[in-house]
Order: C-alpha cells, then sequence, then structure tokens
C-alpha cells in the first residue's frame, strides 16, 4: 500500500514511527485510526523493523513522553505525527 | 569479534540512522566509517554535544565514547549539568583521564571500578543496547541534562 502523505481522512491521524532501526513507513505517513492505542502502530513498526525485544522502550513527540495504551485523541495528537520510539536514558553511575 | 563480521555487524547497525531520522533528531553525522561513528547532536533548547563512538570489536566489546567539542576537539571537561543524575561523568576515567559517559552499554562504563561486575553480556543481545539503541540512549540524556 503506498504511503498516504497528504492529508488524514477523518478520523485518521498520519503517522510515522522513528527509531534507530529504520522509520515504518520508510516514507510518508500511515493514516491510522485516531481512537487506535498508539501501541497497535508501534507493534506494527517493530514487526516491519525487525525489532524484537521493545522492553522499557519509551515513545516520544515532540520530546512529550506518551501514553501507548491511550488512543491519539487520549494523547493530544492529531494531524501529521513523528513518534520517536527507542529506549529510555540509560542507568548508569550517576555522578555529577 | 572477527573484524570482518565487526564490520558487518556496525554497517547493519549504522543503516538505520536514515535521513528523516537524522532529521527529525536534529543529529548531524560527519562520520560513520568503521570502526568509528561521529555524530552531533543539536538543539535550540541546549549546548550541542558532539560524540565519537569507537566500536572495534564490535558487538564483543561495546563502544568506547569520546566526549567532543562541536569542532571535534576532545573534552576535558564537561560544563554543569542541569540535573543531579546524569549519565555524564566530569571525574577522569582512569584509562582516559577524561569526562565520560558513565552508563551501560559503554565501554568506559563497564571498564569502570564500580562497574566491573556489571557486564556487557548481559546487555550485547538487546535491542536497547545496539549501537542505534545506546546512541538514543545518550541523546535522551544529553537531552535530560545537558545544559
Amino acid at each position: 500500500m503506498p504511503p498516504e502523505n497528504e492529508h488524514p481522512k477523518p478520523h485518521q491521524v498520519l503517522v510515522a514511527v522513528v527509531t534507530t532501526s529504520g522509520t515504518y513507513p520508510p516514507e510518508g505517513f500511515n493514516g491510522v485510526p485516531e481512537h487506535q492505542p498508539v501501541k497497535v502502530e508501534l507493534a506494527q513498526a517493530s514487526k516491519k523493523l525487525g525489532i524484537s525485544n521493545t522492553n522499557g522502550w519509551v515513545a516520544t513527540v515532540g520530546g512529550r513522553e506518551l501514553n501507548v495504551e491511550q488512543n491519539y485523541i487520549e494523547n493530544q495528537l492529531a494531524g501529521e505525527v513523528e513518534i520517536h520510539w527507542g529506549p529510555r536514558e540509560g542507568g548508569g553511575g550517576g555522578y555529577r | 569479534m572477527n573484524p570482518v563480521a565487526a564490520k558487518a555487524l556496525f554497517d547493519l547497525s549504522v543503516g538505520g540512522l536514515d535521513d528523516r531520522l537524522l532529521t527529525a533528531r536534529g543529529w548531524i553525522l560527519h562520520s560513520r566509517a568503521f570502526p568509528s561513528l561521529d555524530i552531533s547532536f543539536r538543539s535550540t533548547e541546549r549546548l550541542e554535544l558532539r560524540l565519537r563512538l569507537r566500536c572495534d570489536d564490535w558487538n564483543d566489546t561495546p563502544p568506547s565514547v569520546d566526549l567532543l567539542a562541536p569542532d571535534g576537539g576532545l573534552l576535558t571537561a564537561i560544563p554543569t549539568q542541569r540535573s543531579g543524575s546524569t549519565i555524564f561523568n566530569a571525574g577522569a576515567h582512569a584509562r582516559t583521564g577524561r569526562p565520560f559517559v558513565c552508563m551501560a552499554g559503554v565501554r568506559e562504563y563497564h571498564e569502570h571500578s564500580s562497574h566491573v561486575g556489571d557486564l556487557w553480556s548481559k546487555y550485547k543481545a538487546l535491542d536497547s543496547y545496539s549501537l542505534g539503541g545506546i546512541l538514543i540512549q545518550l541523546w535522551r540524556g544529553w537531552q535530560r541534562s545537558w545544559p
């Protein structure tokens, strides 16, 4: 299916998931229902990009962390959305 | 790790750093020629940080990370961090004598006397500790604490 990169249809959000393993979809955006939980598109991205272990990963838009159990409306997302998805900052010594 | 295999793994990992990702995150890729990944993090909200990940023996050994000034010179001191907890250690590392990244997935961390028991082998198979995964952890650390 070609990427949907124009305008979202009614009750849709245009979504791209950006990871360091690649971007899904590779070009443009996928149109997804605005009432669909964010985690659904993340699961699709992990499958397509060959990412097997996403425990502890965080999804952000504009630096704001999303609740991936909630849908796009609940996360206050509309239009074209690039979700940055990846591991949290690692643990370490925590020295000053 | 066999050098040919190390290069193949390195090339596979850095191949995911596409233009869309780099543009969206404000990452400037200076070089990704094995064994080094040279990259800058830029934002209008904080000072630029340039990093060089030296990935010889990847992934039997985690990358060694050099903290660099924007012009590529080695940092001998780091700015005061915005938050108390940070992955950036202002102290001199025993091997390099310079500030370093104290985070699992970074060679200087696993070599540090406080963390030698936290073995890289626990992490190396996890997607969060691919080269890209380590890179994004470094980026989030920079976002959180770098001034």
